[in-house]
């Protein structure tokens, strides 16, 4: 072999070196109402990076104990501002990090066209919501109920996601004829059987993204939520029927 | 606290599952062993399903069957006025199919070791099927039926992903105690998680345990 392959080999394998350095890897966990959101907004940004971005969604309240028990997550996108807070609180998350990046929508979901009044006049079997003890929409669902004066008829009434995508499969697969979920969560094709529940209904569903500590110093984590907060990646979140900071 | 509406669910549940396939798996089971069609290994294969699939295959195909748009769910809304998913009929259906092989396999082996020469022997003395099930199969497989009935009660109380996915977590209806631990881990509520989750291992032992303990017993007596 000649100086000039041994060459070769050396370059090669220094610029692979130098690429896998560069492109870093990164967990994601993403409420699960921001799961379709978190898949475009990778995408996007992967045309302009390298970093690889792998996506966890679950429940904002079962990520933030999966991360109390040490989950291997660089960066927490939560569909609320307490449990970012606590994980601060705990050590677990970088306080300064602590950003909102959308702020959430309800709505009243059904089998056919909806209204108030799908609500109001009680002639539904069931209700989907997303667990309130689990998730923030689930917290505003029942908020929303209360505003009505609904949540004592409703109860009975009431059936429990493990989280918000959970309680729009119950309602999309015909098994509940309504629900209250996420406005992001919604298929273009299921979007004319939804009715917006006005903001006024329920405390703002205010979302915050988290550094967490374990992977304060990954770059694919830091370039991504530097992505999300971006006026590109708000403009994506938009898009997906959030309200941003934006307007 | 402990959650009693929980643990009175899951005993219900328990119950009416395997009451409904004792009576549907005793036939089955008794056609198994005795059948020399060529559709038995079909069926036997259909019947072990259960333990090899997934509870999310099973409880993703019953959100559909169940479902007030399918034909099945259809017809139950339309003759109760109630759905089948989130409702404590639709969880006794899901458990039913869920614990057929433990209702079934135990009854076919005990059924099949019995052999022909009793049955033979009953007919020979003008004993009617009917007269020689319930005079000689029931006595001398009483094993078979007590490990396939503790073994199916047991299964369905340990139940969980099946109800995750067409239960929707109504106290008193569809939170079974599995449901309710997975609950209190998800939110910390480990003392609640703690109380219910020591009481199910201290209870599926002592079932597995008055079986193990009889089994032997009976060996003892037969031997």
């Amino acid at each position: 072999m000649g100086g000039k392959t041994w060459a070769h080999v050396f370059l090669c394998a220094s610029m692979f070196w130098m690429c896998s350095a560069a492109a870093a890897h990164t967990n994601v966990a993403v409420a699960t109402n921001f799961r379709l959101t978190t898949a475009a907004l990778v995408q996007a940004y992967m045309q302009q990076s390298q970093h690889q971005v792998t996506i966890i969604s679950g429940s904002t309240g079962k990520l933030y104990t999966q991360i109390l028990h040490g989950a291997p997550f660089d960066l927490f996108l939560s569909a609320d501002q307490t449990r970012p807070l606590q994980l601060v609180e705990s050590g677990l998350a970088v306080a300064a990090s602590r950003k909102t990046y959308a702020y959430g929508r309800l709505v009243l979901l059904g089998n056919r066209t909806v209204n108030l009044n799908s609500l109001t006049q009680g002639d539904f079997h069931h209700l989907a919501i997303a667990n309130p003890k689990l998730a923030p929409y689930g917290v505003a669902a029942m908020q929303t109920l209360d505003y009505l004066g609904l949540s004592h008829q409703a109860q009975s009434k009431l059936v429990l996601g493990d989280n918000v995508g959970q309680a729009y499969a119950m309602v999309v697969t015909g098994n509940a004829d309504l629900g209250l979920v996420a406005k992001s969560v919604v298929r273009v094709e299921d979007q004319a059987n939804t009715w917006q529940i006005p903001i006024s209904y329920h405390q703002p569903i205010l979302q915050d993204l988290v550094m967490l500590t374990a992977g304060a110093d990954n770059d694919a984590a830091q370039g991504f939520a530097a992505f999300v907060l971006s006026r590109h990646g708000q403009a994506v979140i938009e898009a997906f029927g959030y309200g941003t900071t934006n307007r | 606290m402990i959650e009693w509406s929980a643990i009175i669910l899951t005993l219900q549940l328990a119950a009416f599952s395997t009451t409904i396939l004792l009576l549907l798996g005793t036939p089955l089971a008794w056609w198994l062993a005795t059948t020399a069609r060529r559709s038995k290994p079909t069926i036997e294969a259909l019947t072990a399903l259960p333990l090899v699939l997934p509870p999310t295959v099973l409880g993703f195909y019953l959100l559909i069957l169940l479902s007030p748009s399918s034909a099945i769910g259809g017809f139950w809304l339309s003759l109760t006025g109630s759905t089948l998913t989130f409702s404590f009929s639709g969880l006794v259906i899901a458990s039913v199919i869920y614990s057929l092989p433990f209702m079934v396999q135990p009854l076919h082996s005990a059924f099949e070791s019995l052999g022909r020469a009793p049955l033979e022997a009953a007919a020979s003395l003008r004993a009617s099927p009917i007269d020689t099930f319930f005079s000689i199969v029931i006595p001398q497989c009483r094993r078979g039926f007590l490990t396939a009935i503790v073994l199916s009660f047991a299964h369905t109380l340990g139940e969980f992903g099946v109800v995750l996915m067409v239960g929707g977590n109504i106290p008193g209806r569809t939170r079974v105690i599995s449901i309710a631990i997975y609950e209190h881990v998800e939110t910390l509520n480990y003392g609640q998680a703690h109380a219910l989750a020591a009481l199910l291992l201290v209870f599926s032992f002592v079932v597995l345990l008055v079986v193990y303990t009889t089994n032997k017993k009976s060996v003892v007596r037969i031997a």
